[in-house]
C-alpha cells in the first residue's frame, strides 16, 4: 500500500474528530478530511516534500472550513432571497447523544475548539496551542470556561468545576 | 473537586464521535483527487484560453458549448470577486454563476433533488451508447458551491442504458431505485442493498413515502401501476387503492397541502385526467378537465403543478406536445381552462419538463426548442426568451420539480444545471 493510503487508514479518524471542533457536524468534518487526502493525493508528489503529513492534512482540512464558511456568509446574504419558507433540518440528535452534541453547538466557538480538541480529539493542551495559534495558558483558561459554560447548559453539575490544569488528558 | 459527571459525559461523547466516524474506501478519495486535477487542468485551459482571446480581441465566446470551453470560469469576466450571469431582464429571469472551478465527476447529471436551498443531491451517471459504467452522487450542503462525491455499489445492467432515480426522503436519506434499490442512510457516503420486503399492497400512504408509476409494457398510460416508495425498502409495494384513472405521471411528493397527484388518461374516454388524494391513498377525487382532448394527440396525459392554493393543469403529449392548460385556485377542486389545446395557439407549441408557477404568479415553460417561455396570463399567451453569446439566457434541456424549488437540467446543451427556489433566480450548480 503507498503511503497515502497507510496514513489514510492511522489518521482518519482522528483527524476527522479534530476537525468536528470545527465543523460541528461528523459529516462535514468527514467531508472536509477527504477533501484535505483529496488535495493530497492530486499534489504531483503527494506528501513525499511535506515533514509532517498529518499537520498537513489536518491545515489544509481547517483552512477548508474556514472557506466554506465564508462563502455560506456570503451566499447567505447575496441569496436570502432565495430562501424557502421552511427550511428542512435534520432530525434531532438521539436522546442519548443530545445533551452533550447540543450543548457544544450552543458554547461560544472558542471555547468549543478547545474542548473537541483536547477531549474529544485527545490533543494535548500544547498541540491544541499549537494548533490555534494562541498560548498554551490561554488553551487551559479557555478549557475551564468551556467546562463551565458546558455545566451551565446541561445543569445539575452545581459549583464543581475542574481546572485545565487538573485534566490528566492532557 | 473535578466535576466527574461533565468528564463522563465528555467520555462517552469522544466515544461516540469516533463511533459515529465511517471511514469510507479510499477509492472515494482518489475519485475526488482525479475531480481535483481535471479542475486543474481545466482552469489552466481556461485561462490560457482567455489569455488567447484577450490577444485576439475574439469578442465571439460561445460559453454554451462546453466542446470549446469545459467551464463557467472560462466563460467568465475577468472579475475575481463575481461569477457569470446571464438573464433576461424583459422576463426577469437570472442565472447567477459562481467563481470557484466545478467538480466534474465522470458522466451527465441525470437527476438532482433539493430537500431545501441548501442541501441537495444530484445522481451523475457516465453512459456510453449502450450502457452505463459508472454512477455517482453528490451531495451538498450549500446549495451547490460544494459537492461532496460518492460512488454507490449499484451494479447496472450489462446491455442496457438505463439510470436509476435518486429519490430523497430526508437530509441524509437517499434510495437509488434500480436496477435493485439501494438505500443510504448518510446522505451518499455508505450504501445498503434494500431490506427485503415482499410486496403487499399498501392501504395507506406511510408519512415521507414517495410515489412512483410503474410504466405499462405497452408505454402509454394504460396498465400503469402506483407504486408506494420509502426509505430503507425502496419498493414497498403497490397502492391498494389505485386512482380511477390509467396513470403515467406522479408528482411523487406531496403538495403543500399535502395531496398526492397523479396524471393519466380516463379509462373510458382516453382523454387526458388527473386524479389527487388527499388522505394518503384511501381515496381519490377526478378533477374535471373539460376539453382535455381538444387538439391532444393520442397518447397525450396530463399532469399538474401546484404553488399554494394555486395548481395549473397541462396536457401533455408525445414528443412534448404541449396542449391545453388549466388553473384551479382551490389547491385543484376545479379547473378553468386558460389555454385551449384545440385552437391556433401561441408558441410554445411543446413542453419540456413540468410547468413552473412563479411566486409573481406568472408561469414559466421549456420547450424542447431549449428556449424559456413565460406567461403571465396563466397559460394563454407566453413570451420567449432571448438567447445569445452575451450573458442572455443560454439553451435549456428541461425544468423539474424537486421537493424544495425547481431544476433546470442541460443548460446551453452542456449538462450544467441551475437551481431556484422561485423559478425567476436560479444559480448555477457547481457540478459539471
Amino acid at each position: 500500500m503507498d503511503a497515502l493510503g497507510d496514513l489514510y487508514h492511522a489518521c482518519y479518524r482522528r483527524l476527522v474528530a479534530q476537525l468536528y471542533a470545527f465543523t460541528t457536524d461528523v459529516s462535514e468534518a468527514q467531508d472536509v478530511v477527504q477533501e484535505a487526502f483529496a488535495r493530497a493525493l492530486a499534489r504531483p508528489k503527494g506528501l513525499s516534500d511535506v515533514d509532517n503529513p498529518e499537520a498537513w492534512l489536518r491545515t489544509v482540512a481547517i483552512n477548508v472550513v474556514r472557506r466554506r464558511w465564508r462563502r455560506r456568509k456570503l451566499l447567505d446574504a447575496i441569496l436570502l432571497r432565495d430562501r424557502p419558507t421552511v427550511q428542512l433540518t435534520a432530525p434531532p440528535p438521539e436522546p442519548e447523544r443530545a445533551d452533550l452534541r447540543d450543548a457544544l453547538t450552543r458554547i461560544p466557538q472558542q471555547y468549543r475548539e478547545v474542548i473537541v480538541l483536547h477531549y474529544l480529539a485527545d490533543l494535548p493542551v500544547d498541540e491544541v496551542a499549537e494548533l490555534l495559534g494562541v498560548p498554551a495558558g490561554t488553551v487551559k483558561s479557555r478549557l475551564h470556561r468551556g467546562r463551565q459554560a458546558l455545566a451551565g447548559i446541561l445543569g445539575g453539575y452545581g459549583a464543581a468545576e475542574s481546572q485545565a490544569e487538573e485534566v490528566s488528558h492532557a | 473537586m473535578p466535576d466527574t459527571r461533565l468528564d463522563g459525559q465528555l467520555r462517552d461523547a469522544r466515544n461516540r464521535l469516533l463511533a459515529d466516524i465511517d471511514q469510507p474506501d479510499m477509492s472515494t478519495v482518489r475519485l475526488r483527487a482525479g475531480v481535483l486535477r481535471r479542475r486543474r487542468t481545466a482552469t489552466r485551459v481556461g485561462g490560457l484560453a482567455m489569455a488567447v482571446l484577450v490577444a485576439a480581441g475574439v469578442v465571439s465566446l460561445r460559453p454554451w458549448n462546453r466542446a470549446d470551453h469545459p467551464g463557467p470560469e472560462v466563460a467568465a469576466t475577468p472579475s475575481p470577486t463575481s461569477g457569470p450571469v446571464w438573464m433576461d431582464s424583459a422576463l426577469g429571469l437570472t442565472i447567477n454563476g459562481m467563481t470557484q472551478s466545478p467538480v466534474y465527476p465522470p458522466g451527465e447529471i441525470t437527476d438532482v433533488e433539493f430537500l431545501d436551498a441548501d442541501r441537495g443531491f444530484a445522481l451523475v451517471a457516465d453512459c456510453q451508447v449502450t450502457q452505463c459504467q459508472q454512477l455517482t452522487v453528490a451531495s451538498t450542503a450549500d446549495g451547490g458551491l460544494t459537492w461532496a462525491l460518492y460512488l454507490p455499489p449499484t451494479p447496472l445492467p450489462a446491455g442496457r442504458k438505463a439510470v436509476p432515480e435518486l429519490l430523497a426522503f430526508g437530509p441524509d436519506e437517499l434510495v437509488l431505485t434500480y436496477p435493485e434499490p439501494y438505500y443510504s442512510a448518510d446522505g451518499g457516503n455508505r450504501w445498503l442493498p434494500a431490506r427485503p420486503s415482499p410486496p403487499q399492497p399498501v392501504a395507506l400512504i406511510p408519512q415521507g413515502a414517495q410515489l412512483r408509476v410503474r410504466p405499462a409494457a405497452s408505454g402509454g398510460c394504460a396498465g400503469g401501476v402506483v407504486e408506494v416508495w420509502v426509505f430503507e425498502y425502496g419498493h414497498r409495494g403497490d397502492l391498494a387503492v389505485q386512482p380511477p384513472i390509467d396513470p403515467c405521471w406522479t408528482n411523487g411528493t406531496p403538495a403543500a397541502d399535502g395531496a398526492f397527484w397523479v396524471g393519466g388518461t380516463d379509462r373510458r374516454t382516453g382523454a387526458p385526467a388527473l386524479a389527487v388524494t388527499r388522505d394518503r391513498g384511501k381515496t381519490w377525487q377526478v378533477p374535471a378537465l373539460a376539453g382535455s382532448a381538444a387538439g391532444a394527440p393520442a397518447g397525450s396525459w396530463a399532469q399538474v403543478s401546484t404553488l399554494g392554493a394555486y395548481a395549473y393543469a397541462v396536457v401533455v403529449g408525445p414528443d412534448g406536445h404541449l396542449g391545453s392548460i388549466y388553473r384551479s385556485v382551490d389547491q385543484g377542486g376545479r379547473f378553468t381552462r386558460t389555454r385551449d389545446g384545440g385552437a391556433p395557439m401561441t408558441p410554445p407549441s411543446t413542453l419540456s419538463g413540468e410547468v413552473v408557477p412563479m411566486l409573481d404568479g406568472r408561469l414559466l415553460v421549456a420547450g424542447t426548442d431549449g428556449r424559456w417561455y413565460i406567461s403571465d396570463d396563466d397559460g394563454a399567451t407566453f413570451q420567449k426568451s432571448r438567447i445569445g453569446p452575451r450573458q442572455e439566457m443560454p439553451l435549456v434541456g428541461r425544468l423539474v420539480r424537486t421537493r424544495a424549488g425547481y431544476v433546470a437540467l442541460d443548460l446551453f446543451t452542456a449538462g450544467w444545471a441551475a437551481y431556484s427556489s422561485d423559478g425567476a433566480t436560479w444559480r448555477k450548480l457547481h457540478l459539471n
